[in-house]
């Protein structure tokens, strides 16, 4: 009796044994083929659709554009409103509901174009444009683009269709901005009736794109239907319905995926890549990215405040590494701060100084003689990660690797997923820290955008008052001038300057993933999509 | 009597092939516990991202995890946190639990509502909570996490054993007892509490595998055991991904190191305790 | 009822205490101006003292306004209102798996020391172990994705279908709180089985079914009844990981999120039914206690 129970058991574990030697790891590591070739948009669907699931890395919390608060907010404000202006897939400025002009270096004008309607029928009119700026900077609503309009003197309605702002000084980052968040047109009588309910689960919003909201539940998703009286008639949004929910588990995520049960995402780390790329349901198509995953140096008062431990640091990091195990092969090696994929404008220029800048490459001997050098051998240094996301996860542990192959030790300050925020905005958090990783992306396609929160004094995440006078004149001169290619080279100069000065340091720059399901295709594979309506080419392939 | 050594003995001998496999696996974990760190054969806290997920390979008996890690040494190297916290959260709850219980049933009237009510409060708490507060008092550490661990056990235990101990304080024997000016104490050491210890046991084996789960949870979010030190219940958190996409060994093999302690511990815990009841009769 | 006082405000001040900052969790990882961050630390009094904090929560909820969740501006009794029937059905669907499995197994194992009890043993000493999560991720791989059994996310629409999606998640529930249910009726019913009484009716020839009912089970009923009700109240907590891990919009994955942004008044108001809960199910089990043993009377249980 006991003797067959305990036969069972052996042969229970035996079992479990084989199974586990199995499925066992990868052989020996590879290098992974380098990806070339990122396409900034997908073949236009050709035939409609009825309904369409898309998912997000969790549940949207808020449809009011003036608090910038994620991706999964972003992807369904971009799917349903419009802002003034819009970015192309490949980051280039295009006009939105408005066309703009600079009749001089302190005046913006825009005009809204023929026909922009809102989808209960009523037109774009001024003063909705002007409603929906001023709301931005409205101290008692909380908005968190205040700050892009600090150069800005005064905005009004010149006619029906007209709107001026003036500026206190040449401002060229702000057409930017207005072809993102802050510049998103919402109907002045409408959000006035709704009152603080606006853009929350109790109430409802009024924009002009080409799908329209239906209904928003949370926990269960927000709802986009088709809408057919769109004012652009040179759109035909092909979708009868999408369904935006929020699936924070990466297993219900690759589950549904494979089995169909959701269409499409935009991958934000995901680490089932392989898995997908090689399953018959899913195509995993890699954009240019706009995002740039970083550690970000906290105190410039501790070890890490002397630059050759900076720049010993980033030569010890193990890159590929990272490209290969937290991305899948999606992200690229660096050589700024920003993503290469934010070049949009003065394209020649950018790249022909991006192209002349080192790759961030690893060099182990030279990174522990700097170390030496700065007499930091055997200092600690305290980073802060969580476990919960793979991709904090993993840059942490590169951190750890290159710190203690050049001699440096390291301490872990270790937070829940939901309080990792905390590092980013609360001053008592970091106290202590000499820095954490972080994915950090921009409001549109300027690498400067990045660069001035980290950089410039007063930046929002300049944390221990970095000031490098030089960096600082060139973004200052930067946004004031108005020739795109000039901007572009100054900006480059910024950028090549950081790189020596590393106050946040370069990890990788990550590709945007697109998943899609298979016979599906159309919608935006670049970054742009959390700005601009990314499924009014959505549909089933040919 | 036989000397107490080979009482023991014999003890194990009686419960059977399974009791002394159990055993054997007790032995050979607490040794671990002990020795681990000395005994692993590379650094368990040394990430390689370009080792990442390298399946069985040279002297790497099971692999490396998703930080590039050796799993074994990182097995090796975290038996002690993984044992230790379960064990201490079963010490403290599980006797605390039971003092509360049968007090309470013992007492009845105010004392008994007086105990429901805090314990009931306890019970509505979410561990989370108790979790975090811990954390917040005393730091981030396997303190906190044992103290918030053996605050959420102990409503449970005292719970069963409440009601347990009201049906065993109407039979009988203990109204005979009292009758008999045996104080309260003595007749709950010697009489109440031995007749609910089945319960008591079961209890306790269980929570073992229970704690050991709950403290890879907490650990994992930061509030426990923190990283880099190595635990079996965290380096299935951690390895989870592995799982999803067709590298599960790290996460299976620290998961079958929990599932064989823990069985031992049940099957053992239980089959000595009912020698021990056997031989007492 | 007192308790649901006390509770609310031991809760309140764990909050409290807790590091963490609400208003972090609204700026998306962009640092708020300062001017946003004063409007709302305003608005929902965050500046002030805790009591005055507690005091405002606590008059809000006696009008039946349980407040407005931080993070989503929305009301929290509508929050919760379209949250609570995915975790009821989840939880009643694991619930009645535990009651099956859980006691259907003690039982069998209680009353036949040998290879059965060995292997009850050690499957609940298994099912203790596996995470939750770990028990969802093999569910979905095998179920979900391998043979197409069953769906791999959602709620479904429809009573047929809501079956369907609950399956698994049910399952993945249900598979770690069975042990200790199991377990704590193999040693009641073990020890029922070796009273007098129990032996006096075997040698006296007494049929083995009337046997195990009346005697063995009926006074084993107790501490059954206790793990059963017990473990079935706390399942809200537990089910946060199984809500998330299949993407259920449930009360408990949400009660996670909203204490680790310190979503004050979303924490409350579900600890408030967590709370309900578990006086209905002392209720009950009060209930219970009376109609199986007579001679534990009624007027011993506190409210």
């Amino acid at each position: 009796m006991s003797r067959k129970s305990n036969r069972w058991i052996v042969v229970a574990v035996t079992a479990a044994c084989a199974v586990a030697a199995a499925a066992c790891g990868r052989p020996a590591p590879e290098a992974v083929p380098p990806v070339s070739g990122l396409a900034a948009i997908t073949p236009p669907g050709v035939r409609p659709v009825s309904s369409v699931v898309w998912a997000t890395n969790r549940d949207v919390i808020s449809l009011d554009p003036i608090f910038g608060l994620g991706y999964p907010e972003y992807t369904a404000e971009s799917l349903m409103c419009e802002s003034l202006l819009r970015q192309a897939p490949d980051g280039s400025l295009e006009p939105g509901l408005a066309t703009v002009s600079n009749p001089s270096p302190t005046r913006l004008v825009l005009t809204l174009r023929p026909g922009v309607r809102f989808w209960d029928g009523h037109s774009v009119t001024s003063a909705d444009v002007v409603y929906s700026l001023d709301r931005n900077t409205n101290q008692t609503l909380g908005g968190s683009y205040g700050w892009v309009f600090n150069r800005v003197a005064s905005i009004t309605a010149t006619s029906q269709d007209q709107v001026a702002i003036t500026l206190k000084q040449p401002d060229y980052w702000l057409e930017n901005e207005l072809s993102s968040a802050p510049g998103i047109v919402i109907e002045k009588s409408f959000a006035e009736k709704q009152g603080k309910n606006y853009g929350t689960p109790a109430g409802s919003i009024m924009c002009t794109g080409a799908y329209m909201l239906k209904s928003w539940t949370p926990g269960v998703g927000v709802v986009a239907v088709r809408n057919p009286h769109y004012w652009n008639p040179s759109v035909h949004p092909l979708v009868g319905q999408i369904t935006i929910k929020g699936v924070p588990s990466i297993a219900s995520l690759t589950a549904g995926l494979l089995t169909g049960a959701i269409q499409g995402d935009y991958g934000v780390g995901v680490p089932t890549l392989n898995q997908l790329r090689h399953s018959g349901t899913v195509r995993v198509y890699l954009g240019p990215g706009w995002s740039s995953d970083v550690f970000v140096v906290t105190s410039l008062k501790g070890v890490l405040g002397d630059v050759r431990v900076r720049r010993a640091l980033s030569l010890a990091l193990n890159r590929q590494g990272i490209i290969n195990s937290v991305y899948q092969g999606a992200a690229q090696l660096p050589r700024w701060l920003s993503n290469p994929g934010t070049f949009g404008y003065g394209t020649p220029v950018f790249a022909g100084a991006y192209n002349s800048s080192p790759v961030l490459t690893q060099n182990i001997a030279e990174a522990r003689k700097l170390v030496k050098q700065a007499g930091a051998t055997g200092k600690t240094i305290t980073i802060g990660t969580t476990s919960q996301l793979a991709v904090y996860a993993g840059d942490t542990a590169a951190y750890e690797a290159a710190a203690q192959a050049i001699g440096l030790k390291v301490a872990l300050r270790s937070v829940p997923a939901q309080n990792y925020i905390d590092f980013i905005v609360s001053p008592k958090a970091r106290a202590g820290l000499d820095g954490f990783p972080v994915v950090d992306y921009g409001d549109d396609a300027d690498p400067a955008d990045l660069l001035a929160q980290a950089v410039l004094p007063g930046g929002l995440q300049n944390y221990d008052n970095f000031n490098d006078p030089a960096i600082t004149a060139a973004l200052e001169q930067a946004r004031s001038m108005s020739n795109p290619d000039q901007r572009a080279a100054l900006v480059a100069r910024a950028e090549r300057l950081t790189a020596q000065q590393l106050p946040w340091i370069p990890d990788v720059q990550p590709d945007t993933v697109l998943l899609l399901g298979k016979g599906l295709t159309g919608a935006i594979s670049s970054s742009a999509y959390l700005y601009s309506p990314w499924a009014n080419s959505l549909g089933r392939a040919g | 009597m036989a000397p107490a050594p080979s009482r023991g003995l014999a003890l194990l001998r009686a419960t059977g092939p399974a009791g002394i496999a159990s055993a054997i696996v007790l032995v050979v974990a607490a040794f671990a516990a002990v020795f681990g760190p000395l005994l692993a054969p590379y650094d368990p806290n040394l990430p390689n991202l370009s080792l990442a997920w390298v399946g069985p390979v040279g002297g790497h008996l099971l692999g490396y995890d998703f930080e590039g890690r050796d799993v074994l040494s990182r097995l090796l190297a975290g038996a002690q946190t993984t044992m230790l916290g379960p064990l201490a959260a079963v010490v403290i709850s599980v006797p605390a639990g039971t003092l509360l219980a049968v007090t309470a049933a013992w007492r009845r009237g105010a004392s008994d509502a007086v105990i429901s009510s805090s314990l009931n409060i306890l019970f509505t708490f979410p561990a989370i909570l108790l979790a975090l507060l811990a954390a917040a008092v005393f730091g981030a550490s396997l303190v906190a996490a044992v103290l918030a661990l053996s605050a959420a056990y102990t409503p449970y235990v005292a719970r069963v054993l409440r009601g347990a101990a009201l049906k065993e304080r109407t039979q009988a024997y203990v109204a005979a007892l009292e009758v008999q000016g045996a104080p309260a104490t003595s007749v709950c050491l010697r009489h109440l509490i031995p007749n609910i210890a089945p319960l008591i046991v079961a209890q306790a084996t269980i929570l073992f595998g229970y704690a050991m789960v709950d403290l890879a949870a907490i650990s994992f979010l930061g509030l426990g055991v923190q990283p880099p030190t190595a635990n079996w219940g965290v380096m299935i958190s951690e390895n989870q991904a592995g799982l999803l996409q067709g590298y599960p060994l790290p996460a299976l093999a620290a998961g079958a190191c929990i599932v064989l302690v823990v069985i031992a511990v049940n099957v053992l815990g239980e089959r000595l305790f009912e020698q021990a009841r056997v031989a007492r009769r | 009822m007192a308790s649901l006082f006390i509770a609310s405000f031991v809760i309140f001040a764990a909050l409290y205490l807790a590091p963490g900052n609400p208003v972090a969790a609204l700026s998306g990882g962009r640092p708020l101006p300062p001017g946003s961050i004063r409007v709302l630390d305003q608005r929902y009094h965050l500046n002030e003292p805790f009591l005055a904090q507690y005091w405002y929560w606590l008059d809000n909820a006696l009008h039946g306004n349980l407040g407005i969740s931080i993070t989503l501006r929305e009301n929290v009794s509508t929050l919760i209102a379209s949250r609570i029937w995915t975790t009821a059905g989840l939880v009643l669907y694991a619930s009645v798996i535990i009651v099956v499995l859980g006691v259907g197994a003690g039982i069998a194992s209680g009353l036949r020391p040998g290879r059965l009890d060995t292997s009850t043993l050690v499957v609940t000493a298994i099912s203790a172990a596996i995470p939750a999560f770990v028990a969802a991720i093999g569910l979905i791989v095998v179920f979900a994705v391998k043979l197409r059994w069953f769906p791999a996310l959602g709620n479904g629409t429809g009573f047929l279908s809501n079956i369907r999606h609950f399956t698994l998640p049910a399952v993945a529930l249900a598979v770690a709180s069975l042990a200790i249910v199991a377990r704590v009726t193999r040693a009641a019913v073990r020890e029922e089985s070796d009273r007098e009484h129990v032996q006096t009716a075997v040698s006296r020839g007494i049929p083995a079914r009337h046997v195990i009912w009346r005697h063995i089970v009926r006074n084993a009923a107790i501490p059954i009844t206790t793990i059963t009700g017990i473990t079935i109240a706390s399942l809200i907590a537990v089910a946060a990981v199984v809500e998330t891990a299949f993407s259920l919009n449930g009360l408990g994955a949400y009660l996670v999120q909203a204490a680790q942004s310190k979503d004050i008044a979303v924490v409350q108001g579900i600890s408030l039914v967590l709370v309900t809960a578990f006086v209905v199910v002392n209720l009950l089990m009060d209930v219970l206690y009376a109609a199986l043993d007579p001679r534990v009377t009624l007027g011993s249980q506190p409210r």
